[in-house]
């Protein structure tokens, strides 16, 4: 005698219904980039600030009938302007690693990353090449000008510094494997930070440099 | 023919091999090594009941001088004056106000919106350290003549130094809790739905964000000023000048703000039922919060390092001052909706916050007077009495929002009756410590050393007498207060009970995780039933 113990009915194949598809698993919390995004929020308002007392101050000099830089400073242009130059090259490298990591395409990721923290390098390089052309002492008798401009470029050289540590972190992360195509927070907030440094940059360079 | 399935018997797994866990630190190294947000919120709130005691000591001192207004500075000298002023209200808010804040919110928020830790555990541990070394150091900056009005200028130096690790410290662990209030809400928790504390604490982060910084710009350009440059700001004796207005009107409310979240998850508790309105509630928190945003009053730069008032008199300082009492008056109405609706009952942290919103709201009509230009209050005692009734305001809410959550905090709840006696102690003290200056401002007594003219010399020393009683009573009450807390934290690491039938995540038993389909989850859990869209909208 057989004796059935169990039957299975043929599975039938019905259309998908878009009603039966499970719900997408929540995404992953975006956690350094609101970090990142609330840092860069700190940051324009550091140098809002500090702009803020600058032109303050200026428009107060200027109001008595005074000359804003004093005789025998100058601010040339062109160290500005290529470190300006270099810096818009360098958001072009950013937003590239940040594509190519999208797009699995990891040589091209590490070499635009590579690219963008070379480029920052040369920015910093170039700032402080442009402290030497001021013929503004801070030692020595110091003026109320040196003592600005001094401390509004030399903290963004410490914020540019800054973001190209975050860049070159990761940088090292994404080659541990921690980044991936689908996961490229961290070049993404790495790369916004950069942005938010590039673009306070553009303010001091016309608000600064350029308009003196 | 039937099929018989036979199921191919399961393979024979081999063990992995037990990985024996990492023996978890203990004693000091546990607490310097933690990554643990709990941890990390006590010593946030623990470090800053010594700043506390800090403030007060100076605040102390600062009262004793006024006493007799003819000698004013023969107490003290008028340097150590100015040194005592500025270490009074630099530990009171930036060492003990906005830390303890912090504390609360890294142990908290993450309980309120359902997530396992704090957002970037680690960096949150890194803030702590820079602001507990920082606190020392800017203390120790001022034993050793720094600081405002400070005659070594290396101990000047220190201070600002030692001021903007602080101030950074005080931005990062606000960015993590705000992080924590944003990302790592749990699954249903929309931003509409977090709880007014957690609320409160993202809006609190975004002006601390904003406003934080410029002060510490300032900061470095003070520090760069005087060590190398030719002290245009004013050297030492202008120091004071550059912080001040981080505490004056409309500035001074951002250290209200997290109080207002607080009281709004006690109220509804005490009451044992549901807020009225809460989206309402979230949207005067975040309106109370722009018009705290003052960064745009600080003092001009005038000529010789002169500070300005430039907002005096300006159409945004009166409409600032007088607009923040509107959402201040939605919320407490809405406040007053929920007990009537609610069956109520008088806990300790509810006395505590009301005592609080009383104090806030009075702080808030004083500033409408100082706002009011042919009043002439501005620098005289009237608006120390304005920044005092923010500020003890803002501490009492604090205290109700420890002793809301010191279950979930220390383990147990603090002693009820005390901590009832102590709120309203509390209550008195702030009323006798403001009123009177708020009074001898009309009087036209400057709030620094100027002293007073006139015939009312002998009331306005009596005012002052009456001042600071009222001073040393709130001392004393944020003393024994700090002793019950550190009394019920004392050997309790756990997270206790439930004594109030809390409403939000944070009050969850342990391991059930309810469905979050309102603000008040535990709430409707406890009720069986979802949330009454009529009373939760």
């Amino acid at each position: 005698m057989a004796t059935a113990t169990a039957t299975t009915p043929t599975p039938e194949r019905l259309p998908l219904r878009l009603e039966d598809v499970p719900p997408a698993p929540p995404r992953r919390p975006r956690v350094l980039l609101v970090g990142t995004a609330l840092a860069s929020a700190a940051s324009i308002a550091l140098f809002g600030g500090l702009l803020s007392a600058y032109f303050a101050l200026r428009a107060e000099v200027i109001g008595q009938g005074e000359q804003w830089l004093p005789d025998g400073a100058s601010i040339p242009l062109s160290p500005g302007n290529m470190t300006m130059v270099t810096l818009v090259m360098s958001l072009i490298t950013a937003q590239w690693a940040v594509h190519a990591g999208k797009q699995q395409d990891r040589g091209h990721a590490y070499f635009a990353l590579g690219l963008t923290v070379l480029l920052g390098i040369a920015h910093v390089v170039q700032l402080g090449f442009l402290f030497t052309q001021w013929e503004l002492p801070l030692n020595g008798e110091p003026t109320m000008q040196a003592v600005l401009l001094f401390t509004i470029m030399g903290l963004h050289v410490a914020m540019a510094a800054a973001a190209l540590i975050f860049f070159t972190l990761m940088l090292l992360r994404s080659l541990g494997g921690q980044f991936t195509g689908r996961d490229v927070e961290g070049l993404s907030a790495a790369a916004l930070y950069w942005y938010v440094t590039v673009g306070i940059f553009v303010v001091l360079w016309y608000g600064i440099l350029i308009v003196k | 023919m039937t099929v018989t399935e036979t199921q191919a018997p399961p393979a024979a797994t081999t063990p992995a091999p037990a990985l024996e866990p990492p023996r978890p630190s203990t004693g000091l190294a546990a607490v310097l090594g933690t990554g643990e947000h709990r941890t990390i919120g006590r010593l946030w709130i623990f470090t800053s009941f010594a700043y506390l005691l800090v403030a007060g000591v100076a605040g102390a001192l600062v009262g004793v001088e006024k006493v007799d207004t003819d000698g004013l500075g023969d107490v003290l000298g008028a340097d150590v004056f100015g040194e005592t002023l500025s270490l009074h209200g630099i530990a009171g808010t930036f060492l003990f106000l906005l830390p303890l804040f912090i504390g609360l919110g890294i142990h908290v928020v993450p309980a309120q919106v359902g997530a396992a830790t704090v957002a970037f555990p680690r960096a949150t541990a890194a803030a702590y350290w820079t602001y507990l070394l920082g606190g020392a150091v800017l203390i120790a900056s001022f034993v050793a003549d720094g600081g405002p009005f400070g005659a070594d200028s290396r101990f000047v130096e220190l201070f600002v130094a030692s001021f903007i690790a602080v101030l950074l410290a005080l931005v990062l662990g606000t960015i993590c809790v705000a992080t924590t209030a944003v990302a790592l809400r749990t699954t249903g928790m929309g931003l509409h739905r977090t709880p007014l504390f957690a609320w409160s604490s993202l809006v609190t982060a975004a002006l601390v964000v904003l406003q934080l910084p410029v002060l510490a710009g300032l900061m470095l350009l003070v520090y760069v000023d005087h060590r190398y440059g030719p002290t245009f700001l004013g050297g030492s004796g202008g120091v004071l000048d550059r912080i001040a207005w981080a505490w004056s009107q409309p500035s001074v409310y951002l250290f209200a703000i997290p109080v207002l979240g607080i009281i709004g998850d006690i109220v509804p508790v005490s009451a044992r039922t549901r807020l009225s309105k809460h989206r309402i509630a979230q949207g005067a928190i975040g309106a109370f919060g722009a018009l705290a945003f003052g960064a745009w009053a600080m003092p001009g730069f005038g000529a010789d390092g002169a500070a300005p008032l430039l907002h005096v008199g300006d159409v945004p300082f009166y409409a600032f001052s007088i607009l923040i009492l509107l959402p201040a008056l939605a919320f407490a109405g809405l406040l007053g909706d929920t007990v009537r609706r609610g069956s109520l009952r008088v806990t300790s942290p509810l006395l505590w916050g009301v005592a609080s919103l009383l104090m806030l709201l009075t702080g808030i009509l004083n500033g409408i007077l100082v706002a009011i230009e042919p009043l002439d209050l501005i620098q005289t005692t009237a608006q120390t009495a304005q920044i005092h009734y923010v500020l003890v305001a803002s501490l009492l809410g604090l205290f109700a929002g420890l002793a809301h959550w010191a279950p979930r905090l220390l383990g147990t709840p603090v002693q009820e009756v005390a901590s009832k006696a102590l709120a309203a102690l509390g209550l008195v003290g702030t009323i006798l410590l403001c009123l009177p200056d708020v009074i001898t401002g009309f009087l036209e007594q400057a709030w620094r050393l100027q002293g007073v003219s006139g015939d009312d010399v002998d009331a306005v020393e009596v005012l002052n007498v009456v001042s600071i009683v009222g001073g040393l009573l709130l001392v004393l009450v944020a003393v024994a207060f700090v002793g019950l807390v550190l009394k019920a934290a004392v050997g309790r690491d756990h997270d206790g009970d439930d004594p109030w039938e809390g409403n939000t995540l944070e009050w969850a038993p342990a391991g059930a995780t309810p469905a979050i389909t309102s603000e008040a989850p535990v709430y409707d859990a406890r009720h069986g039933a979802g949330p009454s869209t009529t009373e939760a909208k």
